[in-house]
């Protein structure tokens, strides 16, 4: 990733005061986001719901 | 010859405080010692609670007891609130961070007559560390003081491994509780998700942190967990292995993450020792630790990312280098990686229920490798995820770690056992059963 790309990204981010201050950390932390979204395993099928699924509290079974 | 009291076992020492043979505060006063002791070699403790400890015990001499916590010290990891203590996560982001109530564990604790000598080391944020850069010193391991003790609960692990204080809770988000117990050569529990109260505790990540014991043996880690939680599980820790059924987890140290042989080793001995004495040990396989790894990674980063954000962008010279880098990821994951995360989370969890179908416990390694040198980061770091814990953090199931010998250089080596879903009961009965053969329980460094 450019310099420049990654000031963006940096600055989108709101951490101006890192980029400024601890520039090598902020690059750093762009590229281990990187590299752990290629390794993440993406689905393409709509039908695979995420854990936790959402859900509203269950009514407690009547006695 | 009589026996120093920081010596004894929370159950040892339960069973004299019941029958009046050791007062709390004799025992407190003997664990206060030995922190006098051996805390300059080991910076396990942030701050030492001498007084409040001791107008507590001394109360305690004073009723009857009240179970098997009354009087026992319990170290408290500095995440996690004591009423009138300051919970300084091990950071100078919150040095004056004083807390006016109990975390629930804390008082669940209390209110069974637990006394709260001392606030623990930590890794900065239960994430930074070791960190040589923070207003509090790493701690370091009891078997050998040149190497990490593990983390984040670092100060837990090497307390109770030294004899300081009999119990110390942790926190487990990737496996922080788990991890010093395995470098720290003691018992670590990382119980069933939302089984123990987080309010009062200083999150890392929502949906991955657990609140959990570290002590000497198996049976001190169920009693503590009875506190934790007002349920009983010590019912089934006498059953033996008879009948049980044990998936030992290859993959992940095999082929996953090739583990040092003599922790691999070590992982043989105990499956064949198991299948020795009455339990069934088949292979079963699980998802590769790797995407378990980059799920809770994520997850971990965004929700930390949402609890850090402010610091990050307001004061970001106030984290200690390692804690500043562990965090900022977390502030480029998308909304969509951790949707997709949470996606696979559902995948990986349903792989381990069906593990469950088969087999009654895992067996499985927790670190990979013995303990690396504390000063040496490019190994500290090489090292650190190389572990089995996280996995377990993701789906959310108990987990025990326990000693399972020593490397050939002195350091403990470790395995884990992992039961289905609220049943902590089954896990300790398959852990004292290991326990009791192993050969090392209640095996302490020699410092």
């Amino acid at each position: 990733m450019d310099e420049n790309t990654a000031e963006t990204l940096a600055l989108a981010a709101g951490l101006h005061k890192a980029w400024a201050n601890h520039r090598d950390d902020v690059l750093a932390a762009l590229a281990t986001q990187q590299a752990q979204r290629g390794r993440l395993p993406r689905t393409r099928n709509p039908a695979d719901e995420p854990a936790p699924a959402w859900s509203l509290p269950k009514p407690e079974p009547k006695a | 010859m009589s026996t120093a009291p920081w010596t004894l076992t929370l159950a040892e020492a339960s069973a004299r405080i019941a029958d009046g043979a050791l007062k709390p505060s004799t025992l407190l006063r003997s664990c206060l010692e030995r922190v006098a002791e051996v805390e300059p070699r080991l910076n396990a403790c942030i701050r030492i609670l001498e007084q409040p400890a001791l107008a507590a015990a001394e109360a305690l001499d004073r009723e009857t007891p009240r179970g098997p916590l009354h009087g026992i010290p319990v170290g408290i990891k500095d995440i996690i609130d004591i009423a009138g203590e300051i919970t300084t996560c091990h950071s100078a982001q919150l040095l004056d961070n004083r807390k006016a109530e109990d975390a629930i564990v804390v008082a669940r604790l209390r209110a069974a007559g637990a006394v709260f000598p001392a606030k623990l080391s930590t890794h900065e944020f239960a994430i930074g560390g070791p960190a040589f850069d923070l207003p509090f010193p790493p701690a370091r391991n009891p078997w050998n003081t040149g190497h990490h003790p593990g983390g984040s609960s670092s100060g837990s692990g090497a307390s109770v491994a030294a004899g300081m204080f009999p119990a110390a809770l942790g926190t487990d988000t990737g496996g922080s509780v788990r991890h010093p117990a395995s470098h720290c050569g003691i018992v670590g529990l990382k119980p069933t998700y939302d089984l123990v109260p987080r309010a009062g505790v200083f999150p890392l990540a929502f949906t991955l942190d657990h609140v959990g014991p570290l002590t000497r043996t198996v049976e001190d880690s169920a009693i503590m967990l009875e506190a934790m939680t007002g349920n009983a599980y010590r019912g089934e820790i006498a059953g033996g292995l008879s009948g049980l059924r044990i998936g030992y987890v290859r993959n992940f140290h095999e082929k996953d993450q090739p583990a040092h042989p003599e922790m691999a080793a070590s992982l043989d001995a105990a499956a064949a020792l198991l299948a020795a004495h009455g339990a069934t040990v088949r292979d079963i396989a699980l998802p590769s630790l790797n995407d378990f790894a980059v799920v809770n990674r994520t997850l971990l980063g965004a929700e930390s990312a949402s609890i850090h954000e402010f610091w990050l962008r307001e004061a970001p010279e106030k984290y200690a280098g390692v804690t500043r880098r562990r965090l900022l990821p977390g502030m480029f994951v998308t909304g969509a990686d951790v949707v997709q995360a949470q996606r696979h989370r559902a995948k990986l969890l349903a792989a381990v229920q069906a593990a469950f179908e088969e087999v009654d416990i895992l067996l499985c390694a927790s670190s990979m490798d013995p303990a690396a040198r504390i000063d040496d980061v490019p190994e500290v770091e090489r090292t650190y995820p190389r572990q089995a814990r996280t996995a377990f953090n993701v789906t959310g199931h108990p987990a025990i770690t326990l000693m399972s010998g020593l490397s050939s250089g002195g350091l403990p080596l470790s395995v884990q056992f992992v039961a289905p879903a609220w049943r902590e009961a089954l896990l300790f009965r398959a852990a004292a059963g290991y326990e009791a053969l192993a050969g090392f329980k209640g095996m302490r460094p020699p410092l």
